[in-house]
């Protein structure tokens, strides 16, 4: 009874097996299982790692730019940023010979409150660009 | 026979595991190409900013630094040099001050304002890292960027360069709350008929001297235009106040004269 059954089971894997990878029986067989076996086994890990490298890269990528721990910079950028913090510390250096016109003669206890609000915008503003391009 | 059979279902299974590990993988590549591709849009709108501005003219230079905030339709701008104040921005409202009560102002725009109302305008794409540079009759604008956001913007006015340095910070913050802490007071200081005025001016610049402040700069052709605005003499009396047409174009002197056609 329970070889009938087994031979069924066998029918079947033969037959799915057969199906997905040319099966014949023969003698050889086991040998060839096990080489696809093997060949399985490194398609799965390659899989697993790449899937694994994956995974890091988007926790790098993402708790870098989240956290700012770590910004992947081509040399141009870095360039771009070490200048840009360049010109900051040499203009908190020169920031006294920097001349500054807004504040220039202000007597800021009895200003006048237009004034004060037009020199503010003045300061704030980059320009007025109302109207269409 | 049990060996062969187990061998079999062995590789039948693997398969099954491969497929399903493809599928995993697909899964992540795909979530991380939809970070790679949406993130730069959905980091560019609101955020925590520090930035950095320099102005350079023929004789004079200008530095300004702010922390800025911005989160939907409302910007808070703290200054920190060279002075403290703030100014807002809540929907199309501006108010500025130098302490928690910010009152009503006309609309203040900051050159990164300018550059994504350009690029919009314009319909320009700017998504890819690097410099793009613009030029058009009155002015030129060079915007990078590094990681889809901008980072830095160089507009050039006539002999006026303004360079703008953005540095984003990760920060948690509820914007609600930080807006909470000013009172804002709509009431408007400035005369109507200023507000027409200064929207001629491409660019300006105001300083101030014995009770007169001078505003000069670039109308929006790139012409020179200068005015001095004080409260005992001038061309123009405005609400108390007097307006001197120092340098103007022809055109926009009389535009000047029509936004003051009722003073």
């Amino acid at each position: 009874m329970k070889d009938r059954q087994t031979d069924k089971i066998y029918d079947k894997a033969i037959k799915i097996a057969s199906a997905q990878m040319n099966y014949k029986a023969g003698p050889l067989m086991e040998e060839k299982l096990v080489k696809m076996i093997r060949k399985r086994k490194i398609i799965s890990a390659i899989y697993k790692i790449g899937a694994l490298a994956v995974i890091v890269l988007a926790v790098f990528l993402i708790g870098s730019e989240k956290l700012s721990i770590a910004k992947v910079h081509s040399p141009s950028v870095a360039s771009e940023t070490l200048n840009s913090s360049e010109l900051s510390v040499e203009s908190a250096d020169n920031a006294s010979n920097v001349q500054q016109p807004n504040t220039a003669n202000s007597s800021e206890d009895e200003q006048d409150p237009f004034f004060k609000m037009m020199k503010y915008v003045s300061i704030a503003s980059d320009g007025n660009w109302l109207t269409g391009w | 026979m049990k060996d062969s059979i187990s061998l079999l279902y062995q590789v039948i299974d693997m398969k099954t595991t491969d497929s399903r590990d493809l599928r995993l993988l697909c899964f992540f590549a795909s979530l991380l190409s939809f970070y790679v591709v949406f993130s730069p849009v959905l980091v560019f709108s609101d955020g925590y900013y520090v930035r950095l501005v320099y102005e350079t003219s023929k004789n004079e230079s200008f530095m300004r630094s702010e922390e800025v905030y911005e989160s939907g339709d409302v910007k808070i701008v703290t200054v920190t040099a060279p002075e403290r104040f703030t100014w807002v921005k809540v929907k199309n409202k501006w108010y500025i001050g130098d302490g928690t009560t910010l009152y009503r102002t006309y609309p203040i725009k900051d050159l990164l304002d300018i550059a994504t109302e350009y690029v919009k305008a314009n319909q320009l794409d700017i998504s890819r890292d690097g410099t793009y540079k613009f030029c058009e009759e009155a002015f030129t604008l060079e915007i990078a960027t590094i990681n889809g956001e901008i980072a830095k913007i160089v507009r050039k006015v006539g002999n006026v360069v303004t360079t703008m340095y953005i540095n984003k910070f990760p920060k948690q913050f509820d914007i609600k709350n930080l807006l909470s802490k000013y009172t804002l007071v709509d009431k408007v200081t400035i005369p109507e008929e200023f507000f027409k005025v200064f929207s001629l001016f491409l660019w300006m610049n105001v300083t101030e001297k014995e009770g007169t402040i001078k505003c000069s700069g670039y109308d929006m052709e790139g012409s020179v235009l200068e005015l001095e605005i004080n409260k005992t003499n001038g061309d123009i009396k405005v609400d108390g106040y007097y307006l001197k047409v120092i340098k103007a174009s022809e055109k926009t002197l009389k535009e000047i004269k029509n936004a003051l056609r009722n003073s």
